[in-house]
């Protein structure tokens, strides 16, 4: 239905409502910007990438056949200028360090958790997302946060189904290590 | 992901549904139409979007009809109750005679034949990167 109604926005701006854009912006900014800012890590940088990302949309809006979800093809040109705004700024963050694996059971981390309060809970696990390299973290939002499908993240990142699939795979377990060593029992690797 | 992948799964994605995602600043979609408002997207008419089909085409047309001024269905005549087979042999014959003269008139332009030959491989070539840019997009959307 939201689908839907993105089809139809799209449409009347096309036909030359510009006003349209506005339910566009207003619908999508905080994914965008949420992705923008899981990549390059500075608030100000994010928000000029989501906003040249949503210009950009609305100046090639005609080369959107609607064969994806509109925001799939919005996430993807947010997503792109990400990355290359990285690259060319070449920024740093902070690798995870598989040293410090515990030996816990994912079961085991989920029970520690369940002993802590919401607030605890949610600012353990952002941390443990923002230790994620940043197209990771940004995959982690799209897949948890905005639901999308395998098919729909393959499309924004450019990589393969198969390559999402392991990525994501790979991401779960780096969160339920990072957030074993947050939760402060000793690694015994 | 396999069954055994998907309870653990699941706990991370309620684990991260108390974490929202970032907000921009208030003023961000204000920001944003000011700066579509002064550029409103406008159809743009058949001749401007395929502007360069329209140059080709008529490059093509003019570079045929400069070299080639053999213009009129290969001299054919029509008279009722023939057969279109007829027409299909006499047509044949004529193509033949008519892509003869222009190969030979190729043949004639010494040095600089290859311009023909090279100009329309240009253009197809143009064409054919348009296409498939236009289908990796069409991908990617």
């Amino acid at each position: 239905m939201k689908d839907r109604d993105d089809i139809y926005h799209v449409q009347q701006i096309l036909a030359g409502n510009t006003a349209s854009f506005a339910y566009l912006v207003d619908r999508h900014k905080d994914m965008a910007f949420t992705i923008a800012l899981k990549i390059v890590r500075n608030r100000e940088d994010a928000e000029e990438i989501a906003q040249d990302a949503f210009v950009k949309a609305y100046q090639s809006l005609r080369s959107f056949k609607g064969e994806s979800k509109f925001s799939t093809w919005l996430y993807r040109i947010v997503y792109n200028a990400a990355i290359s705004h990285t690259r060319r700024h070449k920024y740093e963050f902070t690798a995870f360090d598989e040293n410090m694996i515990g030996n816990m059971t994912e079961d085991e981390i989920v029970e520690n958790l369940d002993q802590l309060d919401a607030e605890e809970q949610s600012r353990l696990v952002s941390a443990a997302v923002d230790h994620l390299p940043p197209d990771e973290s940004a995959l982690v939002s799209l897949f948890y946060m905005e639901e999308a499908s395998v098919e729909d993240i393959s499309r924004i990142t450019g990589l393969s189904v198969s390559n999402v699939k392991v990525k994501l795979y790979r991401i779960r377990k780096k969160l339920y290590d990072v957030m074993q060593q947050k939760i402060g029992k000793p690694a015994l690797v | 992901m396999a069954p055994k992948d998907r309870q653990p799964d699941e706990a991370i994605r309620r684990l991260l549904s108390f974490s929202k995602p970032d907000v921009p600043s208030a003023d961000f979609t204000a920001r944003i139409m000011e700066q579509v408002l002064a550029e409103p997207v406008t159809e743009k008419s058949w001749l401007v979007r395929n502007q360069w089909l329209v140059f080709f085409v008529s490059a093509a047309i003019f570079i045929l009809m400069f070299y080639f001024p053999i213009w009129s269905l290969f001299g054919l005549e029509f008279t009722p109750g023939r057969f279109i087979m007829y027409y299909a042999g006499e047509f044949l014959g004529s193509a033949a005679l008519w892509l003869g003269n222009a190969l030979s008139r190729f043949a004639g332009m010494g040095k600089m034949w290859y311009l023909i030959p090279v100009s329309v491989a240009i253009v197809l070539l143009a064409a054919f990167d348009q296409a498939l840019r236009k289908t990796v997009h069409a991908r990617t959307a």
